[in-house]
C-alpha cells in the first residue's frame, strides 16, 4: 500500500453550500493520518473592511451543527499587520482567510490541513492548518497567509469532514478539495 | 510472471499520490535550478498534477551574511504578475507585510550566504496548487534560514517566513526557476526536490 494516497477529489463544476467528504468506510478509514488541500473560493460579495473568506471545519455530520465543543486559535499577516485570535467552545473550527471571493474571480485561496490520528476513539482530535489568499486589492482585507489549528473536543473517530463557507453562501465554480490518507 | 508492484493478491491498489518528478543536488555552484515538464506523459509531464510540493535546502554565494532564493514561473520575470503576503520573525520580533509587485516573484525563499558560518542553509516547502488550471496560480510555503550572528545587523541572525504567492496568470505551470536574488550561485550541496501531488477523480 501506498504512503500517501488520494482519497477523493471534489472539483466543482457549479457552486454548492458544503462540501463533504464520507470517510466511514474504506479506503476513507484505513489511514493513519489525514491531509485536506484545498484551492477554493467563495461567493462572498466584496465590501470595505471585508476579508477573504473563511472556511468552517465540522466533523462527523452532514450539516452545519451548534454543538459547542470546537475550539481554534490562529497567527496571521494581513498587509503591514501580524496579529492572532482564538476561539473556544465554538460551533465549528474556524480556518480564517483561506479562500478567494467574488472580488477578483481568478484569486483563489490555498489550505493545506492535517488531520492528524483521526481513526482514533479515545482521543481528541487535533488539526493544524496552513493556509492564505490574495485578491486583486492591496488591503488588508485583500491579502492574508496563515496557520492556524483547531480542536474537536469529541473522542470520537472522525468519519465525517463537512467543508461549508463563512462569509459566502457557496463555495464557487473551480473550486478544489482533496483529501489524502496518509499511513503510519 | 510476479505482480507488479501495483496488484497485490490480485488487488489493483493505489499508487503513490506524491509522485517524485525531479531531484537536484548540486554538486557544483549553478546559477539557477530549473524544472521543466517533459510534455511527454511521464512522471516528468506537469499536466497530469493538481498540486505541487517543492522541498527546498539551499543556499547562496553573495557576498553578504544573508540572500534570498526566488522562484520564477514560465520564465516570467515581470514583478507585477506576482502578489505576495508574508508572515515572519526576524530578530525577536513578528512581522507583516505584502505586496502587489514581488521582485521574488513565486517565493522569497531566505537563505544564508557567503560570510554565514560554513554548511549553514536553508529549508523550506512549497506548496503550488492546481497548477494546470484556469485560475491565477498560488501556493503557500514556509521558509526557514538561521545562523549567520558573525556581523551585519544585530537582529540579522535568521528569517523565518510564512508566505502566500500569487502568480496572476491563468496559464499552466509548465517550468519552475530558482535563482539567488542577489548572488550569483546557488552553492554545492544545496538540494530542490519537486513532487507532483495527484488527485483522484471520484464518480
Amino acid at each position: 500500500m501506498a504512503v500517501i494516497e488520494a482519497i477523493q477529489t471534489t472539483y466543482l463544476e457549479a457552486d454548492v453550500a458544503t462540501v463533504e467528504f464520507d470517510i466511514s468506510s474504506s479506503p476513507g478509514n484505513t489511514y493513519e493520518h489525514l491531509q485536506l488541500r484545498m484551492n477554493a473560493a467563495t461567493d462572498s460579495t466584496y465590501a470595505s473592511g471585508v476579508y477573504r473568506d473563511f472556511c468552517k471545519v465540522f466533523f462527523n455530520t452532514s450539516t452545519a451543527t451548534t454543538n459547542s465543543d470546537y475550539a481554534w486559535h490562529a497567527m496571521y499577516g494581513r498587509a503591514s499587520t501580524a496579529s492572532a485570535s482564538k476561539g473556544a467552545s465554538q460551533h465549528y473550527i474556524y480556518i480564517p482567510h483561506c479562500a478567494g471571493t467574488s472580488r477578483g474571480v481568478a484569486y483563489f485561496g490555498t489550505t493545506v490541513v492535517d488531520i492528524l490520528d483521526y481513526r482514533n476513539g479515545s482521543k481528541n482530535t487535533t488539526t493544524s492548518s496552513l493556509n492564505g489568499s490574495l485578491g486583486p486589492g492591496t488591503g488588508s482585507g485583500e491579502l492574508s497567509v496563515g496557520f492556524s489549528s483547531g480542536l474537536w473536543d469529541n473522542v470520537a473517530a472522525v468519519t465525517k469532514v463537512l467543508l461549508v463557507p463563512d462569509l459566502g453562501s457557496n463555495w464557487r465554480r473551480g473550486s478544489e478539495f482533496t483529501l489524502y490518507g496518509i499511513q503510519e | 510472471m510476479a505482480d507488479p508492484a501495483y496488484i497485490v493478491d490480485g488487488v489493483l491498489t493505489d499508487g503513490e499520490a506524491w509522485v517524485g518528478i525531479a531531484h537536484a543536488s548540486l554538486s557544483l555552484p549553478a546559477a539557477v535550478c530549473t524544472f521543466t515538464s517533459t510534455n511527454d506523459g511521464q512522471t516528468g509531464d506537469f499536466s497530469q498534477y493538481m498540486d505541487f510540493v517543492l522541498v527546498y535546502y539551499g543556499r547562496t554565494d553573495r557576498v553578504s551574511t544573508s540572500d534570498a532564493m526566488k522562484v520564477t514561473v514560465n520564465n516570467d520575470t515581470t514583478n507585477g504578475n506576482y502578489s505576495m503576503q508574508r508572515l515572519y520573525g526576524y530578530g525577536g520580533a513578528a512581522s507583516a507585510n505584502a505586496t502587489t509587485s514581488h521582485g521574488y516573484h513565486f517565493g522569497e525563499l531566505e537563505c544564508p550566504a557567503a560570510n554565514s558560518p560554513a554548511n549553514v542553509f536553508a529549508a523550506g516547502v512549497i506548496h503550488c496548487f492546481d497548477v494546470n488550471s484556469g485560475k491565477y496560480k498560488s501556493n503557500v510555503l514556509t521558509s526557514a534560514s538561521d545562523g549567520w550572528n558573525t556581523g551585519g545587523n544585530a537582529a540579522d541572525n535568521g528569517w523565518v517566513h510564512l508566505q502566500e504567492n500569487t502568480w496572476k496568470s491563468q496559464a499552466p505551470i509548465t517550468e519552475l526557476d530558482i535563482t539567488p536574488a542577489y548572488g550569483t550561485n546557488l552553492v554545492a550541496g544545496s538540494k530542490f526536490d519537486l513532487f507532483g501531488i495527484l488527485p483522484r477523480m471520484v464518480a
